[in-house]
C-alpha cells in the first residue's frame, strides 16, 4: 500500500493537484469538480493519463474469475496476499481466503471451514501459516471442493454507498479502493459488505480490503494471488480486451456470482461452485 | 476489540473476517443516548406544543435533560472511530449516499435548537439569578442572559412564541434524528437480523419509552433531593405515556420478529441459531422479559 500512494488517493484530490499545476483556467473547473467524484473521471481527456502518468484508468475494465473446480486448497494465494499487502498475520484479517466445503455421507449440509478454523491453525502450526488439516481422513466424503474468496469489487458496492466521507470509492477501471489517509474508521462499510470482504485494520485505524493489487495491475502485473496460484484457479484481466484471460473465462464458461440478490453486481465470476456457497 | 473467536470457537460457518465484531458497545450507547434525547424532548413538547398541563412541572426539566444528553451523543461515536482526529472529514466532504454522512449536521442542528429553546425557557431564572445570586455566580448568570433582562408581559409573550415555534420544529427534528438512527441499522441489506423497514419506528417508540422512563426516575429523585412533594398528576400522565408507547413498541417488534420467522427467507437459519443460542438471555430474558413484559404488566396494574 505504501509503495504507491498516488494510486490510493481519492481521485478528486489528485485531480485538484494536477489541475492547479495546469493553471488558472483549469483551476476554475477544479472548484466545480471538487464536489463530484464523477467529474474527476472525465479529467483524463484533458490531463493525459490518469491517475498516474503511465496509467489511464478509463482504458480498462478489470474483472476476476475463479475456477473452483481447479482449486486444491494449497492456500498460497492467502500467504502471497498477506505478504504483498502487509495484512496482519492473524486468523481474523484476510483480504482473500479459501473455504472448504465437505459433504459427508448421510449428512444434509456441508461442513464448511477456512484456514482460520482452530483445527486448521493447529495443523499449520501458527496463525501466520496456512494449511487445511486432514480432518476428514476417516470420514466418508461424498463431495468436497474449495472456494477462493476475495472482494467482489461490485458494480454497485454497498460499502461505497454507506461510506460517510467518500474515502471508499470506485475507480473508473472498476476497482473499489479505500483512501486510508481519509478513512475515519467508522466501520460502517465492514457492516455493509454482504461478503465479509472488508475488515477493520486496528494498526492503522481504518477499513481495509482487497484492492486486486492495484499497485501491481496498474503496472501491467497480475495480482499476487493470481501470480502464485499453481493451478490457474484464479484468473484476472481486462474485460475491454477480448483476448484477455478473464474475457475468455467469462465467455467460455457459464459463470455465476455470489449473492446476486443483494443487487451489488459482483465482478468476481465463479465456475464450479455449489448451491451452498454464498 | 477482542475477536469473538477467542470467546466462542466457531459453531457453524462465518466468514474469517467476521470473527471480529466491528460495532460494539459504543455503537449501542449512541442510539440509546439519542433515544433518551428524543424521549425527553417529547415529554417537554407534550406541554409546550400539545398544552398538556399535567406535564408543566417536568417540561423545563426534561428540556434541559435533552440538551445535556444531546451534547454527549457524538462522544461514543467519536470514541468508536478508528481515526477520531479525522471525524470532521464526514462533515467537510459528506458522502451523501451514506446514512452516517448527515449525522454531524443533524446533531449540530439539534444541539443548537435545544440550546436556543433552553435559553428562552430558562431566561426568567437567569435574569432573576443575575440580580440576586452570589457575586461570582451572578456574573455568570448575567452573562448567560446575554443582556436580555426584559421580563415584562409583552417580552414574555414574545418568548412563549419562540418556545412554541422551536418546540414545534423540534418534534420532527427529534423524531427525524432518531428515526434516521434506526435507518442506519435497518437499511443494511447485509445484516438479516437488522434489515427491516420497521427499524426506524421501533427505534422511535423505544426512544420515547426510554426518555420518558428516565424523566420519571430523574423527576422522582430530584423531588426527594429537594424534599418537594411529588406531583402525582404529572407522574400519572408520564405513566400513561410510557404504557401507550411501550405497547406500540412491543407490537412493532413482535410484528417484525413474527414476519421474519414467517417469511423464513434464506438467512432465517442464521437468525434462529442466533436467537436460540447467544441471544436467549439478552433478547428473550432481558429485553422481552425483564425489559418489556415486566414493566408492561406493572404499568397496566398502575394504570
Amino acid at each position: 500500500m505504501n509503495k504507491n500512494d498516488d494510486l490510493q488517493r481519492p481521485a478528486r484530490r489528485i485531480f485538484l493537484r494536477d489541475v492547479a499545476r495546469a493553471g488558472a483556467t483549469a483551476g476554475a473547473c477544479a472548484l466545480l469538480a471538487s464536489g463530484a467524484q464523477s467529474s474527476a473521471k472525465q479529467a483524463p481527456a484533458a490531463a493525459g493519463s490518469f491517475p498516474t502518468k503511465t496509467y489511464d484508468w478509463t482504458g480498462h475494465r478489470w474483472a476476476f474469475g475463479v475456477d473452483a473446480t481447479r482449486c486444491i486448497g494449497c492456500l498460497r494465494c492467502v500467504e502471497a496476499c498477506k505478504r504483498e499487502n502487509g495484512v496482519a498475520l492473524d486468523a481474523h484479517h484476510f483480504r482473500t481466503w479459501v473455504e472448504r466445503y465437505v459433504y459427508l455421507e448421510g449428512e444434509e449440509k456441508p461442513r464448511i471451514d477456512t484456514q482460520s478454523d482452530p483445527v486448521n491453525i493447529e495443523a499449520a502450526g501458527s496463525e501466520g501459516r496456512y494449511r487445511f488439516a486432514n480432518r476428514y481422513e476417516n470420514a466418508k466424503v461424498e463431495k468436497a471442493f474449495f472456494v477462493p474468496k476475495l472482494c467482489n469489487h461490485c458494480t454497485h458496492p454497498a460499502c461505497v454507498q454507506v461510506c460517510p466521507t467518500g474515502a471508499s470509492y470506485k475507480t473508473a477501471d472498476g476497482v473499489v479502493l479505500i483512501d486510508d489517509k481519509y478513512c475515519i474508521g467508522c466501520q460502517y462499510c465492514v457492516q455493509a459488505c454482504p461478503y465479509g470482504a472488508r475488515f477493520f485494520n486496528p494498526a492503522r485505524g481504518v477499513s481495509d480490503k482487497c484492492t486486486w493489487c492495484y499497485h501491481r495491475i496498474t503496472r501491467g502485473l497480475m495480482p499476487a494471488c493470481v501470480e502464485v496460484c499453481p493451478v490457474g484457479a484464479r484468473v484476472f484481466g481486462d474485460l475491454n480486451d477480448k483476448d484477455s484471460a478473464v474475457s475468455r473465462f467469462v465467455r467460455d464458461n457459464r459463470v455465476q456470482v455470489l449473492k446476486p440478490e443483494t443487487g451489488n453486481a459482483p465482478n468476481v465470476f465463479y465456475v464450479g461452485i455449489d448451491k451452498e456457497v454464498r | 476489540m477482542e475477536p469473538l473467536f477467542h470467546a466462542t470457537p466457531f459453531t457453524g460457518f462465518v466468514y474469517p473476517n467476521e470473527t471480529v465484531i466491528p460495532w460494539s458497545v459504543l455503537i449501542v450507547v449512541y442510539p440509546y443516548l439519542t433515544g433518551l434525547v428524543a424521549g425527553a424532548f417529547t415529554v417537554s413538547s407534550l406541554y409546550h406544543v400539545f398544552g398538556m398541563q399535567q406535564f408543566k412541572v417536568v417540561s423545563k426539566f426534561s428540556l434541559l435533560m435533552a440538551l445535556c444528553l444531546m451534547v454527549c451523543v457524538p462522544l461514543p461515536l467519536l470514541l468508536h472511530l478508528g481515526r477520531p482526529e479525522r471525524a470532521f472529514n464526514a462533515m467537510i466532504t459528506p458522502h451523501l449516499t451514506s446514512a452516517f454522512a448527515i449525522f454531524g449536521y443533524a446533531a449540530a442542528f439539534y444541539v443548537l435548537l435545544l440550546m436556543l429553546e433552553n435559553w428562552f425557557v430558562f431566561r426568567p431564572q437567569l435574569v432573576q439569578l443575575g440580580k440576586t445570586g452570589w457575586p461570582p455566580a451572578r456574573w455568570v448568570f448575567r452573562l448567560a442572559a446575554l443582556g436580555s433582562d426584559d421580563l415584562t408581559e409583552p417580552a414574555m409573550r414574545w418568548d412563549d412564541k419562540w418556545i412554541h415555534a422551536l418546540a414545534v420544529i423540534g418534534i420532527p427534528a427529534a423524531f427525524g434524528l432518531h428515526g434516521y438512527v434506526g435507518f442506519v441499522f435497518g437499511s443494511l441489506k447485509s445484516r438479516e437480523w437488522w434489515s427491516s423497514d420497521l427499524m426506524p419506528p421501533i427505534f422511535l417508540f423505544s426512544a420515547v419509552i426510554s426518555g420518558t422512563a428516565l424523566v420519571v426516575v430523574a423527576y422522582v429523585l430530584s423531588c426527594k433531593l429537594r424534599k418537594v412533594p411529588l406531583d402525582l398528576a404529572c407522574i400519572k400522565g408520564l405513566v400513561y405515556t410510557l404504557w401507550g408507547f411501550l405497547m406500540l413498541a412491543l407490537l412493532l417488534e413482535g410484528i417484525e420478529f413474527a414476519s421474519l420467522v414467517y417469511r423464513s427467507r434464506e438467512g432465517i437459519d442464521t437468525i434462529m441459531q442466533f436467537v436460540t443460542g447467544p441471544l436467549v438471555v439478552p433478547f428473550f430474558v432481558l429485553q422481552f422479559g425483564i425489559g418489556s413484559l415486566v414493566p408492561l404488566v406493572t404499568l397496566t396494574y398502575l394504570v
